[in-house]
């Protein structure tokens, strides 16, 4: 990968990767971290990566520099009302905060494994080479949080 | 195919986009006709988070890194920038070449006079060193010295002529440094000359030890007791002395420079080919 093609990446994946880490630390300050520090480290492996490769790359490290800040920082306080929004159902105010509410109590990792399926549109395998979990374990730790998610719309929607 | 007992799982993947054509149309049969698994069906579907758009990174610009792109490189031009550089460098050199030259030449004669001096056993014999400024001299010079010593009778007078005429010239001789060296290279044009003038007049060759002396320094060399040297006082013996010492100081320099300058190359390098290359 060359200047041209990581400044390519920059314009094509700073946000989708601004908001994957949004959503993954609740933090809007970490998130930038996360997004420069990826780019940073894309940017000393140029050389053995591909430009194919350079989204996956970036969110790879992303999601890995969240773990870390994860397993640093303890339990993250979770924003679920992002300044700069985040919302999950723009359409349906009601249900994106609900949703915002489901994801947050989510664990950190399927979390990352539901952003990415939704956000980006990866399949299990993709996900799976970002996380370092095999395409079972995708598939498992997505639909057990997929459930979680619903029985949480279920219970709000009884209490509501 | 799908049953009560896989039918979640069959719904967690068509949420999740990942059934083919066949499972996703054996699902949507079972859903057709289980209608209460189509709720359940939505339920799923709204856990699908939809991306914020509005959400973006600030700093992109930040982020980016310069990138390097190729110059065009108008190669006609630089030959002729190189072209030009090594004419001038080529006679720069020739110049410097030529220069040194004359230097070597001098260097040479120089080296000459000090050779003949050296043999005359350090300007001790003085007789050719007398007798050459009379040489140097144009000829009315020394025809007039030649037939004033001619007109000697005897050889005590014409002896005791010529100690005066070294008296005289050895403060000349040490005041020039420099004709030394040209007057024993021009030794045998003008002692034709000379001779050619004297032999019409075969009393005038009676100054036998001057011109002898001039045509044959060797000869005179060889005699150390006919030094005439040994003739001149202590003083002028001391600015005999002084002039050999500042004559082997000049040699010893140019010497210098020209052992410096001898095992030296100069290259003219045009990339990895070498254009020009002079060796000194």
């Amino acid at each position: 990968m060359d200047a041209k093609s990581y400044n390519v990446c920059v314009h094509d994946w700073a946000d989708a990767l601004f908001r994957f880490a949004c959503k993954c630390t609740g933090n809007v300050e970490d998130a930038r971290d996360i997004v420069q520090g990826s780019f940073e480290v894309l940017w000393q492996k140029r050389e053995s990566v591909v430009s194919e490769k350079g989204k996956a790359f970036l969110f790879q490290v992303a999601y890995n520099q969240s773990v870390d800040m994860y397993r640093k920082k303890g339990r993250v306080q979770y924003q679920e009302e992002l300044k700069q929004g985040g919302s999950t159902h723009p359409s349906n105010p009601d249900l994106k905060r609900v949703l915002d509410k489901a994801i947050a109590r989510l664990d950190e990792q399927s979390r990352a494994l539901v952003l990415l399926k939704d956000y980006e549109g990866y399949r299990y395998e993709e996900i799976g080479q970002i996380t370092g979990l095999t395409e079972t374990q995708v598939k498992v730790y997505l639909h057990r949080a997929r459930k979680t998610l619903k029985q949480y719309l279920v219970s709000v929607e009884h209490i509501i | 195919m799908v049953t009560w007992e896989n039918y979640e799982e069959y719904l967690l993947l068509h949420v999740d986009g990942e059934l083919n054509d066949a499972d996703q149309r054996a699902l949507l049969g079972f859903v057709a006709l289980h209608p209460e698994v189509e709720d359940e069906l939505k339920l799923y579907q709204s856990t699908v988070l939809a991306a914020d758009t509005t959400m973006v990174y600030e700093h992109k610009e930040a982020l980016l890194k310069a990138a390097f792109t190729a110059k065009t490189i108008a190669l006609g031009q630089w030959w002729k920038y190189g072209v030009a550089a090594g004419v001038i460098l080529f006679v720069s050199v020739w110049g410097f070449r030529w220069v040194s030259g004359d230097n070597g030449d001098a260097t040479k004669s120089i080296e000459i006079v000090t050779s003949r001096a050296a043999k005359s056993t350090n300007f001790k014999n003085v007789e050719p060193a007398t007798t050459t400024p009379k040489v140097s001299q144009p000829s009315p010079t020394i025809s007039n010295r030649l037939r004033h010593s001619a007109t000697i009778p005897n050889e005590e007078k014409g002896t005791s002529v010529a100690r005066n005429s070294v008296h005289a010239n050895t403060s000349q001789i040490a005041k020039e440094v420099a004709p030394v060296k040209l007057e024993i290279r021009t030794i045998k044009p003008i002692t034709n000359e000379m001779a050619a003038e004297v032999t019409p007049a075969p009393v005038e060759l009676r100054p036998v030890a001057v011109n002898k002396a001039m045509t044959e320094p060797s000869a005179a060399q060889d005699r150390p007791n006919s030094n005439l040297l040994a003739w001149l006082p202590e003083e002028k013996k001391e600015g005999l002395e002084l002039l050999r010492e500042n004559v082997d100081q000049k040699l010893g320099k140019a010497n210098q420079i020209k052992e410096n300058i001898k095992d030296t190359q100069l290259a003219l390098k045009f990339g990895n080919r070498e254009l020009v290359v002079i060796n000194f």
